[in-house]
């Protein structure tokens, strides 16, 4: 079966002002994404891990059309969307919904729960008629969770969660192919979060959508992702099955991650050995030469200065991008 | 005696509609050179009880109750002698460092100001103060970073430099509000073994203030767990995590996703964080406690204390967590 999407290569440049915005100064290159590949297939969720500045936002712009690709290949069930017209770019629209970080800031603050929910419908399907809206609206907010009688209030009367649950809403409305979530769950409190991401997996397990799930925080990602890419300054560093990332961490900024998230239990927590990584990501403006990871890796080597290491094959389905890391371990 | 002791703080904002009531009654102590965490989701009053207690709330909260500093009542004491409590006791850091710093000044002019102003330092003395307490907060090259501007910082920086101003004049407490909800996981590593390892050469007392229990379980001493503006349970840190006696507290450790273990899904707490609105006769969990009895709507639950911990709550101990 053709997955639903399929990246290829891709990567995405801004051009840059510099030192004011004059014409003949030339504009400097910024490379938010580089060379990233993967793909997701229905009923699957892939998980994208990286701290601030990664280019994990960009990444998923790119997926969604926002942002022009520089180089590379976007496929939607095996066809090339960049060279899609602008009608049929509608017609994958449709299948493509995003649920975003903040729940208020993402809902129109004058139009009520009910019409937030029933735009994406009301656009693409204008010959339904008001009832069947009104019908499809109330199934809808009950599979979220919401009583259809909050149709007619408006955002602000909501709480965090419940604004959350009207964003999933609007987003599932139309039965899309592939769900793309921007950190959907850091603006909410501990006791809501594991309601919203339990929701969303049974969502998936229901409705058969792919998933697309950015978050920081990997304790989030690991309960609801099949697949999990770790990237770094725009690169690809690792991606593999969850359990195995999780498990059998090869990479070293991934195994650093993975030390830094707390856990919550003082025993293990203060038994557990330290990795802190020391300093904070390069510019995106000056990418280093070699590996980018390079400053801060602490099992970094003379050689990693100056190559500049892809994903390679560690086992079926695990990528990581650094060869000493994979030689050490070697292949089991 | 207690270097803080909070009794029965209470803050009530006046509002155009109705009283609201963000602190009802909260009670605790913090020891000399220990790290107490303050738990809770938002809305549960922890800022704005720290705020109170320094006397940083805002006009329209009417504040009661006693905060004592070293046997003085904090609530009691004017704004100038307040000001010089702050300024050199008890000192604070934010959560968003981007907006904690003036932006129009370079970093030496803000942390010596703090020095000419309280301790009458001459600027050049000040200056190497400063110098010392950049690199205590391991800053690179702290004597050329001292004459940027704060936007020439990246967030984990920002966030060291708030600290490090925090300490120039070697107050008795920190309190830390969110320091780490606005930085990344490998960032906030980094800022949570400096907290540490300030409290060990300074022995600085340090109030935590997060909703993160991670972060929580790895630094603090004693924990105090807040909802609806009140103190649900409190104890040692290993005592809460290996046997919570209060319904809420086992309910939000089984909702943190936990990285160490595998499960399918995560258990939930049923509805939403209460309205800070609405005024409670009972107790302000009852509406999505699993445990609640029909007392619990009728009465606030008594405070009881035994062996070191306090909980509030009308359910049997031995019952909770079975």
């Amino acid at each position: 079966m053709t997955p639903v999407l399929t990246v290829e290569k891709l990567s995405v440049e801004f051009d840059v002002a510099t030192d004011g915005n004059w014409p003949w100064i030339p504009k400097r290159k910024l490379t938010a994404v580089r060379d990233v590949s993967f793909e997701v297939g229905s009923q699957e969720t892939l998980g994208l891990v990286g701290e601030s500045g990664s280019g994990k936002t960009t990444l998923i712009r790119a997926i969604a059309g926002t942002v022009p690709l520089s180089s590379g290949r976007i496929l939607w069930e095996g066809e090339d969307l960049t060279h899609f017209d602008r009608r049929s770019r509608r017609q994958v629209r449709k299948d493509m919904a995003m649920i975003f970080q903040d729940p208020l800031a993402a809902l129109n603050p004058r139009m009520t729960a009910g019409q937030i929910i029933a735009e994406p419908i009301r656009t693409h399907m204008p010959e339904l008629s008001k009832a069947q809206i009104v019908t499809k609206v109330g199934e809808i907010m009950e599979k979220v969770g919401l009583l259809p009688n909050l149709a007619n209030r408006y955002p602000h009367e909501f709480s965090g969660g419940q604004c959350q649950r009207i964003g999933i809403a609007r987003a599932l409305i139309l039965n899309p192919k592939l769900v793309i979530c921007d950190e959907p769950v850091a603006a909410l409190d501990v006791s809501v979060r594991a309601q919203v991401v339990n929701l969303l997996k049974e969502l998936q397990r229901e409705l058969g959508m792919a998933m697309i799930f950015i978050a920081h925080d990997l304790s989030v990602i690991k309960h609801i992702s099949t697949q999990i890419m770790v990237i770094y300054l725009g690169k690809v560093m690792e991606l593999a099955p969850a359990k195995e990332l999780l498990s059998h961490p090869i990479h070293p900024y991934t195994r650093a991650l993975i030390a830094s998230v707390p856990i919550p239990d003082p025993i293990e927590e203060r038994a557990r050995p330290r990795v802190i990584l020391s300093g904070d990501l390069p510019s995106p403006l000056e990418i280093p030469k070699g590996c980018v990871f390079e400053s801060r890796c602490p099992e970094a080597r003379k050689e990693c200065a100056s190559i500049q290491p892809k994903p390679e094959l560690y086992r079926t389905g695990h990528q990581v991008a650094c060869p000493f890391q994979i030689t050490e371990t070697g292949i089991s | 005696m207690n270097l803080l002791d909070i009794r029965n703080l209470q803050v009530v904002f006046k509002t155009t509609t109705k009283p609201v009531h963000a602190v009802n009654g909260v009670s605790f102590h913090l020891d000399v050179g220990e790290i107490l965490g303050v738990v809770g989701e938002s809305g549960s009053g922890k800022s704005q009880m720290t705020f109170a207690m320094v006397g940083l709330h805002s006009k329209n909260a009417k504040v009661s109750g006693q905060a004592l500093f070293e046997g003085v009542d904090l609530l009691e004491l004017n704004e100038g002698e307040l000001e010089r409590i702050r300024a050199t006791q008890i000192a604070m850091i934010f959560q968003n460092p981007m907006t904690a710093l003036n932006p129009y000044l370079r970093i030496s002019d803000q942390m010596a100001e703090i020095l000419t102003f309280h301790q009458g330092m001459l600027k050049s003395q000040a200056l190497m103060h400063c110098i010392h307490m950049l690199d205590v907060v391991q800053i690179p090259d702290a004597k050329n970073r001292l004459r940027m501007y704060p936007h020439e910082f990246s967030g984990g920086m920002r966030q060291r430099v708030l600290i490090a101003m925090a300490l120039l004049c070697q107050p008795r407490i920190l309190i830390a509000d969110e320091p780490t909800t606005a930085l990344d996981v490998t960032v906030q590593a980094q800022i949570v073994e400096l907290l540490k390892n300030i409290r060990q050469e300074f022995g600085t007392a340090i109030i935590l203030i997060t909703h993160d229990l991670g972060l929580v379980a790895g630094m603090t001493d004693r924990i105090v767990v807040m909802y609806g503006g009140q103190v649900m349970e409190s104890g040692t840190t290993e005592s809460i995590f290996s046997s919570p006696e209060h319904p809420y507290t086992t309910a939000l450790l089984d909702a943190v996703p936990r990285l160490d273990r595998d499960s399918d899904s995560l258990s939930v707490i049923a509805g939403d964080p209460l309205d800070v609105r609405d005024r409670w006769k009972g107790c302000p969990f009852e509406p999505r406690c699993e445990y609640h009895l029909p007392m619990c709507l009728q009465t606030r639950p008594p405070i009881e204390t035994a062996n070191g911990r306090i909980r509030a709550c009308h359910v049997d101990r031995n019952l909770i967590g079975k």
